[in-house]
């Protein structure tokens, strides 16, 4: 308020003991919060674990979350050798193989082109480049169901039908828009004088990319890699649609392992089998997290 | 010998006109200053000639060759800018480096001249640093340090110093102009301090709205400012304007500023004078001075109204026949507001602009 202040009077002892308490009760009950919602997160993940480690005699007796008892790394070697998937029964193995091979060359094909886009979008501005950017915004919103068919009949056309090539351009055109949204916004923040000076040192389009512009970006490089590694290596629809059964991904293959009409349930193969297909991705968080956080706090703020 | 040389440029945005008719030679060896308010046009201009953005029309040259469709590695510039725009993932080195590399110089000639050159900079300790481990000063230097290891044929320089403090911008300014005079490279340079442009310019460009207001040396901008506009952007404070009337009498020239009547025998008149034609006097404060009695100077008896103390010198504003003129009196000369006093004029330094035009006459 101006014109009034209040008077420098001490406030008594007491008080900032009572604050400090206060202070102390509202971090517990923070905390406290946080393990709660940490545990409803991973209690699925524990029922997994544990359970994969458990002959099945002993699921059947119940106990979802206990440890087990007689413990067995069996399940976990019949998931990924010796599981029958469809007619075949060679286990996981094959197929973990094909998702590497389609997430791989994808997440580096998308992952290149969008910052490409994205540079030459917010770097290197050209008539029409406003238009094309929100043509590639609005490819983001293109339900996958809408373009099931065509993908199709181009695959078939191109005689990649069924084919993990196939999978690979799929997957690396429809990760373009988001990659190429993130790179741009986040180049955005990148000074256009250093642009302008790497052109005067003789620098051209390709060499300022990468030897000024992308060493200066690690946490949007990874936060895209992420985004693209997860959503093709967890894709279904596209996998399920056009790769062939020699051909098909984990998710893929794990459907038909846990769906499979025959015999008893395996339930503690089955848990095996999916906690192999999460790994790739466990592995990829546990080791980029912090770019990935460090990414996206650093969209925020700029979108 | 003319190393830059700019014809009949033109650029617009759109309906926008940025640069009209922009025409200027440049002779090798010159430290031309680019001056005026945000907005003039004088950064783009200097983006002009360094080939970072299209003219509308127009050509350039360097060095005798039309350079206006090449790209900026192939003029033969280097530029610094406001920002520093140092590679932020690269050591100073590599900072350095950058552009002897990419013009595929063998290694060790790179390593050697940026070597020289840094030792020359006072930056050979910070080699080993990336830009943000440096200061704002040491920043400026490395951004001017990779400018000159590429020994271009010109130097373009977008307001290097605008964003140092005081103290610094005024001894960066003093190597800018050693390093000139060691180099003997030509230098195209952008401020809007007057100060700088001053100081560094060999020749000064003034520039409003896109036009060329006047080129000429700083003494001749300053004293012999062609337009009002020139007149009144340069010099602090500023210059003193007041409504006058010709007057021709006696076979001389008068101007009549109110009651007050004051002779212009010594002003170099461009167009004929004309008895009764109104027009704006400007005097620089630095031609009203305390009469000290021996010099035949023309003299009025002024009453002090305001004073204000810089510390070295006071500026006083007079009353002039109810109109205010201010003048730079030495801090040690004892005034105190309300006392008259003899004041000189230094009619050798006037300037008479049209009312309308505003052009000088």
């Amino acid at each position: 308020m101006p014109g009034t202040f209040e008077p420098l009077i001490p406030r008594p002892r007491r008080r900032i003991f009572l604050r400090r308490t206060e202070r102390f009760a509202a971090r517990f009950a923070v905390y406290l919060c946080l393990v709660i919602v940490t545990g409803f997160f991973l209690a699925p993940l524990w029922v997994l674990l544990v359970t994969s480690f458990k002959p099945l005699d002993e699921i059947r007796a119940g106990g979802l979350l206990d440890l087990p008892i007689a413990f067995t790394l069996d399940p976990w070697i019949k998931a990924w050798g010796e599981a029958c998937i469809g007619i075949t029964c060679g286990g996981l193995k094959g197929y973990f193989g094909n998702s590497l091979m389609v997430t791989v060359p994808a997440v580096l094909a998308s992952v290149t082109i969008g910052a490409i886009n994205g540079y030459a979008l917010s770097k290197w501005p050209f008539p029409g480049a406003r238009f094309v950017f929100a043509a590639v915004v609005a490819g983001n919103f293109i339900p996958y169901q809408v373009i099931l068919a065509p993908l199709a009949q181009t695959l078939r056309i191109t005689g990649l039908f069924g084919s993990i090539e196939g999978l690979v351009l799929i997957h690396a055109i429809y990760g373009i828009p988001i990659t190429t949204m993130l790179f741009r916004n986040f180049f955005l923040s990148v000074p256009d004088d250093l642009i302008k000076a790497a052109r005067i040192d003789g620098a051209g389009f390709f060499w300022i990319l990468f030897r000024v512009v992308l060493p200066m970006s690690p946490s949007v490089i990874v936060v895209a890699a992420i985004i693209q590694f997860t959503g093709i290596w967890n894709d279904y629809l596209f996998a399920v649609s056009f790769a062939n059964s020699q051909n098909a991904p984990m998710t893929v293959a794990l459907n038909n392992l846990v769906n499979s009409n025959f015999g008893v349930r395996e339930y503690n193969v089955h848990m095996a089998a999916t906690f192999i297909a999460a790994i790739p991705t466990l592995v990829i968080y546990v080791f980029l997290g912090r770019f990935f956080l460090r990414g996206m706090a650093a969209g925020a703020v700029k979108g | 010998m003319i190393d830059i040389r700019v014809v009949d440029c033109h650029k617009s945005y759109g309906q926008v006109r940025i640069l009209r008719d922009i025409s200027l030679d440049i002779e090798r060896g010159e430290f031309i200053v680019l001056l005026g308010p945000s907005g003039c046009g004088k950064s783009t201009l200097l983006h002009i000639i360094a080939g970072l953005e299209p003219l509308t029309s127009g050509s350039i040259e360097i060095g005798g060759r039309d350079v206006t469709d090449l790209e900026p590695k192939d003029r033969d510039i280097a530029m610094v800018f406001q920002s520093y725009a140092l590679y932020p993932t690269m050591s100073v080195r590599a900072n350095m480096e950058f552009g002897l590399r990419m013009r595929g110089r063998p290694l060790a000639e790179i390593r050697a001249v940026v070597e020289e050159k840094a030792k020359m900079l006072g930056i050979d300790h910070l080699l080993d640093r990336r830009p943000s481990q440096l200061s704002g000063g040491q920043r400026q230097r490395v951004a001017i340090g990779r400018a000159v290891v590429r020994e271009p044929r010109v130097f373009l320089f977008d307001e290097p110093l605008s964003n140092l403090d005081a103290k610094l911008r005024g001894s960066m300014r003093t190597e800018i102009k050693k390093l000139h005079r060691r180099l003997g490279t030509t230098v195209i340079y952008v401020t809007h301090d007057q100060l700088e442009a001053m100081t560094l310019a060999t020749r000064l460009v003034v520039m409003k709205a896109g036009v060329m207001q006047q080129v000429g040396t700083p003494d001749e901008v300053y004293h012999r400012p062609l337009n009002r506009f020139t007149a009144d952007f340069l010099g602090s404070p500023g210059m003193n304007f007041l409504d006058a009337v010709l007057r021709l009498a006696e076979g001389r020239v008068w101007a009549e500023v109110g009651r007050t009547v004051i002779p212009l025998d010594r002003y170099a008149f461009i167009e004929r004078p004309v008895d009764g034609r109104p027009v704006v006097l400007g005097l620089r404060p630095d031609s009203i001075r305390p009469a000290d009695g021996a010099e035949a100077a023309f003299t009025l008896d002024l009453k002090a109204t305001l004073i204000e103390h810089t510390g070295s010198e006071n500026h006083v504003v007079f009353d002039l026949d109810g109109r205010e003129v201010t003048g730079k009196f030495p801090a040690e000369f004892g005034l105190e507001v309300g006392r008259t006093l003899p004041v000189a004029f230094d009619l050798a330094r006037l300037s008479l602009f049209d009312t309308e035009t505003e052009l000088r006459i």
